[in-house]
This record gives structure tokens, C-alpha cells and sequence, in this order.
């Protein structure tokens, strides 16, 4: 997960801007994507792991949306910078 | 003094002799140009903005110049210079006053990154200011000048001014370009509107100014609060409807057609940000210029 004081956060509602200081650029998130990324700020998690924390966020769970929609965000995340795959 | 208070004689030799300075909003610009016609339409389009003193210190100074060159005697043409260069191609000369504000446009977003400047048209009534930010062929310019012809306060059709770690909208009341149809759509609807001649054929088509309201221009140190982000989107045959957008979607819209957003980094982002917090963001689509006047209206009385 990218240093939390490289982000500046807006939430409103579901949905969150964030502001990358590194990049320069500014990523418009869903409320899954919003809960991931404040869930990784916290702790290095695997797919199951954070799918496992995201049940307790959302009145439907994250397994609604499938695991397979999870890694392809966490990939998307990588691939912005704002999240960085680890070893175990 | 204000412009059309000045002998038309003495305004052409300012312009002459480069001692012409205007305030319009929050820029003092210096002009120097020996267009004939040129006096008679700032005049007359401008004619309720403060002639400066001579040595005022000026944020531009423009020039449009007659290029000394063969050209003169056949299809004249006329360039415009900031501080001695031409950044773009030369025009007709008898579209000198279209140049003149498309290039005084391309100063304030080459240079102005002091503000925060929004693609938008910001217009204030009973206190609260509307932004509406918008891509060329939205209508946004027909609807502006709608509105300013119904008891609107004109800040601006096409810079939304503000101050990064400020939140209130800074007035800059220039002339709103009417393109093609708009141009006779709006004499119908306001047929007291001051519009100047139609300039064909330019690279937006037909194009004719229209004067900002006095009123706008002498309350044109008067800061605006934003109370409404509305994108508006001139669809034919749609009866004029308010939708709410969700207020990140907002957010990305109006960073997206910003001119310096990118540019200001994080304080570009806490403005932004600070503005949607404020206001309440709408999607609008209307056809019919009165009711549009009636929905935006009805949000602030």
C-alpha cells in the first residue's frame, strides 16, 4: 500500500477521490475499491484475507461481486500504484 | 472613468500609442492597436469597464499590429502579440476584435495560475452562484447569456475563477461569444441585448459578442458563494430536467475540464474538493431556453 501520507482522501457517500502526491494524478473509486485500499493502509492482506475484512464493510458481501472481480481490482491498484503486491 | 464616457477620439489614440489599460475583473490589460473600427466596438462592448491609468501596472500587454509585409494592400491581416510575440497565426483583419478576446483566452489559461481556472460559466443570483462547467457544444454560452438577461449576475461564460484554499468564485464579466444559431436565438429571447456585429466564417463559424450587463461589470470585485455545480447539456426535444450527480462523479467532471487542474497538484485537488463539499451537483438537460431560466431559478428562490 502506498505511504498514507502520499494520498489525500475525499469520501462522499460510497464513492471516493483520492489524490496520489507521488503521481500527480486523481482516481475516482468505488466504495469496494475505497474499502480495499483503506483496509490494505491498515495491513498487508492476501485476496481471502480482504475479502474475509470487506464482509463486515458492505451489507452485501464482496463475494457477491466474486473473487475473481477482487484480484482483478487489486491488479488495476497495482498497476495505478497505490498498491503493491508482497511476498508472503 | 468607464469607457463610453471617453471621446472616441482620445480612446483610438490610447490605443495607438499603447497607453490604453482596462480592468476587466481581476486583470488590468494593456492594449496597443491601430485597427480601424477596433475603438468603436470596444466601446461599445465594453463601454461600462475602467479605463486605467496609463502607467498601471498590467498583468498582459497585448498588441494587435498589422503585419508590415505586401499583405496589407491584399486581404489584410492583423497578429496579436503579448509582451512582443505572436503566438498564433494571423487573422483578417476586419476579425481583429475576435482575436482580441480568443487571445486575451489563451493568456489567462497559458498564464493565470494563481487561480484555479474552471471551463465554466458562473453566473449569481440572491447570493448564490451556479458553475456551469461545460465542453464546447454543450450550450453553455446560450444559456449563460439566457440567464444574465433574467436577473443573473454575469461572473463570467468561460473562466471560473477562484483561488486555491479560497472558496468564492471571482467575477471576470467579458463579452459571451454567441456562435452560429445562438446568435439570432438570443436576440429573440432578449431582443435588449447589446450583441455586436456577426464575424463569419471564423474557425467556430459565425460568431457575435455579447456585451456583459453593466450591472455585472460594476459589481465586478464582488466575490460570489458557490451553492451549485450544474453540467449543463443543451438536448433537443428534452424538457429542461435537474439530475442529481453523485458528488465524487462531480468531482471528476469539473478537475476533467478544468485548464490547470493538473497543474496545481494538490491544491488544485483541496479546491475542487472544497467546492463540491459546497454545493449541489446536477446533470441538466433542457431545450427550451425559457424553462431552463425557470429550473435554475427555482433552485435559488
Amino acid at each position: 500500500m502506498a505511504a498514507p501520507d502520499a494520498l489525500c482522501w475525499e469520501h462522499w457517500g460510497e464513492e471516493s477521490v483520492l489524490f496520489d502526491r507521488r503521481s500527480g494524478q486523481t482516481h475516482l473509486l468505488t466504495a469496494l475499491a475505497t474499502g480495499c485500499l483503506l483496509l490494505l493502509q491498515d495491513a498487508d492482506l492476501d485476496v481471502d484475507q480482504l475479502i474475509e475484512k470487506l464482509r463486515g464493510r458492505f451489507e452485501e458481501g464482496p463475494e457477491q461481486a466474486g473473487r475473481e472481480q477482487i484480484r482483478q481490482l487489486l491488479l488495476t491498484l497495482d498497476e495505478l500504484g497505490l498498491i503493491k503486491a508482497v511476498s508472503a | 472613468m468607464t469607457l463610453n464616457r471617453i471621446p472616441h477620439a482620445r480612446l483610438t489614440g490610447l490605443l495607438a500609442s499603447g497607453e490604453f489599460v482596462v480592468r476587466i475583473g481581476p486583470f488590468f490589460v494593456q492594449l496597443k492597436a491601430d485597427i480601424d473600427d477596433l475603438a468603436a466596438l470596444i466601446q461599445r462592448l465594453y463601454g461600462d469597464c475602467q479605463l486605467e491609468a496609463p502607467n498601471r501596472l498590467a498583468d498582459f500587454h497585448l498588441q494587435l499590429s498589422q503585419p508590415r509585409n505586401l499583405r496589407r494592400f491584399y486581404r489584410p491581416q492583423v497578429r496579436f502579440l503579448i509582451d512582443g510575440d505572436s503566438p498564433f497565426a494571423p487573422f483578417p483583419v476586419d476579425h481583429a476584435f475576435p482575436l482580441f478576446e480568443w487571445g486575451l483566452n489563451w493568456c489567462l489559461a497559458s498564464y493565470s495560475h494563481q487561480f484555479l481556472m474552471l471551463h465554466s460559466a458562473v453566473v449569481e443570483k440572491n447570493g448564490k452562484a451556479i458553475l456551469l462547467p461545460a465542453w464546447p457544444g454543450s450550450g453553455k454560452s446560450t444559456l449563460c447569456a439566457a440567464l444574465v438577461h433574467r436577473g443573473w449576475r454575469l461572473l463570467s461564460d468561460e473562466f471560473g475563477l477562484i483561488r486555491p484554499g479560497t472558496n468564492a468564485m471571482i467575477p471576470f464579466p467579458r463579452c459571451i461569444p454567441l456562435k452560429n444559431e445562438s446568435i439570432a436565438i438570443l436576440s429573440d429571447f432578449a431582443p435588449e441585448a447589446v450583441i455586436g456585429p456577426i464575424f463569419p466564417k471564423t474557425r467556430k463559424g459565425d460568431v457575435a459578442h455579447l456585451k456583459p450587463p453593466a450591472e455585472s461589470v460594476q459589481r465586478s470585485t464582488e466575490l460570489a458563494a458557490p451553492a451549485f455545480v450544474i453540467f449543463p447539456r443543451y438536448t433537443p426535444g428534452q424538457q429542461a430536467i435537474l439530475r442529481p450527480l453523485a458528488k465524487a462523479r462531480a468531482f471528476m467532471k469539473l478537475a476533467g475540464n478544468a485548464f490547470n487542474y493538473e497543474l496545481l497538484g494538490e491544491s488544485g485537488f483541496r479546491t475542487v474538493a472544497s467546492l463540491i463539499h459546497a454545493c449541489d451537483t446536477y446533470l441538466f438537460h433542457y431545450d427550451d431556453l425559457e424553462t431552463a431560466v425557470q429550473s435554475l431559478n427555482s433552485l435559488v428562490e
